[in-house]
């Protein structure tokens, strides 16, 4: 035990704090063990009422999440760190969650606001909500899929957009897009490889006047010839 | 005691329960008209139109889904006048793009409607993906087995059915009873067939983004 409120570094309250150094004084289990059986304990600390044989199948598939965590985090290598991530990741949630006070109502609330911060509505998140506002995956796959704003595979780093709006066609946006897709080696709605920037091509941006329009995260390119693209995509690494 | 409720459907006087629709208040006394996403075991879901009848109310006309439209008292019904078998006329032609080329061995409720009204061909373009959103296995799955382990995703043109990659593996293999319901035999190629047990478990993100 690190110290008064910290467990193997993650920061809980004083209850999950207890629980899982009260698991660690009475077995002889390894860190990522303990871990896991917090998530156990955390899941019936909100009172769940689930029978162990499905829990137990999260769990394992909570496991499988952390070497998809490793993968797409990159700079996560160790098991037990992903692990952590995962805690952390399912505190942030429980947070918005308590912000709706848990109210399955507010799904689509939820969701925007986990959209807007981590970029993404991952499997975790999705398995996650299930289990606190206890609606089942279908019905959130169903509004995560029913609108655009939602993404179930993450977004890149950078999020570039290319219009296609009416004016910036005749002015020649879909040049500026395929030079585009050509830089960056990716298609429309894909992320590169290396996860640092994500394509889409969207409806119009109302900046008319300035077409062809190119957007970076916050930031727009006006008049944009295929030949400048490169040196944009380049100012953001 | 449960009141009453007196409407003439074709012509014919009908006696009917409230809270019966007009589909159901026909059904009773042998009036038949034909459904496609209409089940008894589950809720009525109102979209494949089929059902489609015109209605006078109040002097005026309407055309209405019968299968969610509440029989009132005074309700006067056609369910077979030119309007009502042109529209579904047009509606078995919307349908038949979806479905595979016609086989000698498989006659499903679509072909035999398509037949019994008289629809050949269909101007609009082929679109098998054999499945015409009648909602019936993920209505199934959601209300009887309330295993919640197929559903509907995405909108509009994109709207598909998906199997809930968590869930499905583990039930639907060993369940299957929503095969049955199914118009066409979307169902059965779904898990046996072209697409093989993988498609029970593939990622709702991957189904989003192409039709399967």
């Amino acid at each position: 035990m690190k110290g008064k409120r910290f467990f193997v570094g993650l920061r809980m309250t004083e209850k999950q704090r207890s629980i899982l150094s009260h698991i660690q004084k009475n077995a002889n289990l390894s860190k990522t063990e303990i871990l896991l059986k917090g998530l156990e304990l955390l899941s019936e600390y909100y009172s769940l009422g689930l029978d162990t044989p499905p829990l137990s199948l999260e769990l394992k598939r909570l496991e499988e999440e952390a070497v998809h965590h490793t993968e797409a985090l990159k700079r996560i290598r160790r098991r037990e760190d992903a692990l952590e991530e995962i805690i952390r990741e399912l505190h942030d949630i429980d947070g918005i969650v308590d912000r709706y006070g848990g109210d399955p109502n507010a799904l689509i609330q939820i969701l925007l606001d986990i959209q807007t911060q981590f970029g993404w509505i991952s499997k975790l998140a999705v398995m996650w909500i299930s289990k606190r506002l206890r609606i089942p995956f279908s019905s959130i796959y169903q509004i995560a899929t029913f609108y655009k704003v939602f993404s179930l595979t993450p977004k890149g780093r950078h999020r570039v957009r290319a219009c296609l709006g009416t004016a910036c066609h005749i002015r020649g946006g879909p040049r500026v897009m395929e030079r585009i897709e050509r830089v960056l080696g990716i298609g429309d709605g894909d992320v590169t490889p290396d996860g640092k920037f994500g394509l889409e091509g969207v409806n119009c941006l109302g900046c008319c006047a300035l077409g062809p329009v190119m957007v970076v995260d916050d930031d727009y390119y006006g008049n944009v010839k295929p030949a400048e693209v490169e040196k944009i995509i380049s100012k953001y690494g | 005691m449960v009141r009453g409720i007196s409407l003439k459907i074709d012509g014919k006087e009908i006696k009917a329960r409230e809270g019966m629709t007009i589909l159901q208040a026909a059904k009773a006394k042998g009036i038949e008209i034909p459904t496609l996403c209409y089940d008894e075991q589950l809720k009525p879901y109102g979209a494949c139109r089929l059902c489609t009848v015109e209605i006078v109310k109040g002097g005026r006309r309407r055309l209405v889904a019968s299968c969610v439209y509440p029989a009132g008292e005074g309700l006067e019904v056609e369910t077979n006048n030119k309007k009502v078998r042109k529209i579904r006329r047009l509606i078995l032609e919307l349908l038949l793009p979806l479905l595979p080329p016609p086989s000698d061995t498989v006659t499903g409720p679509i072909e035999t409607l398509a037949e019994k009204y008289g629809v050949k061909k269909s101007r609009f373009k082929a679109e098998p993906t054999n499945c015409i959103l009648c909602g019936h296995c993920v209505r199934y799955c959601i209300e009887v087995k309330k295993a919640n382990a197929i559903c509907f995703i995405g909108r509009g043109t994109e709207r598909q059915i998906a199997f809930v990659p968590e869930l499905a593996p583990n039930h639907c293999l060993a369940c299957r009873e929503c095969f049955s319901l199914c118009p066409t035999s979307k169902m059965v190629d779904s898990v046996e067939g072209i697409w093989g047990v993988c498609s029970l478990s593939i990622p709702i993100s991957e189904k989003i983004k192409g039709k399967h």
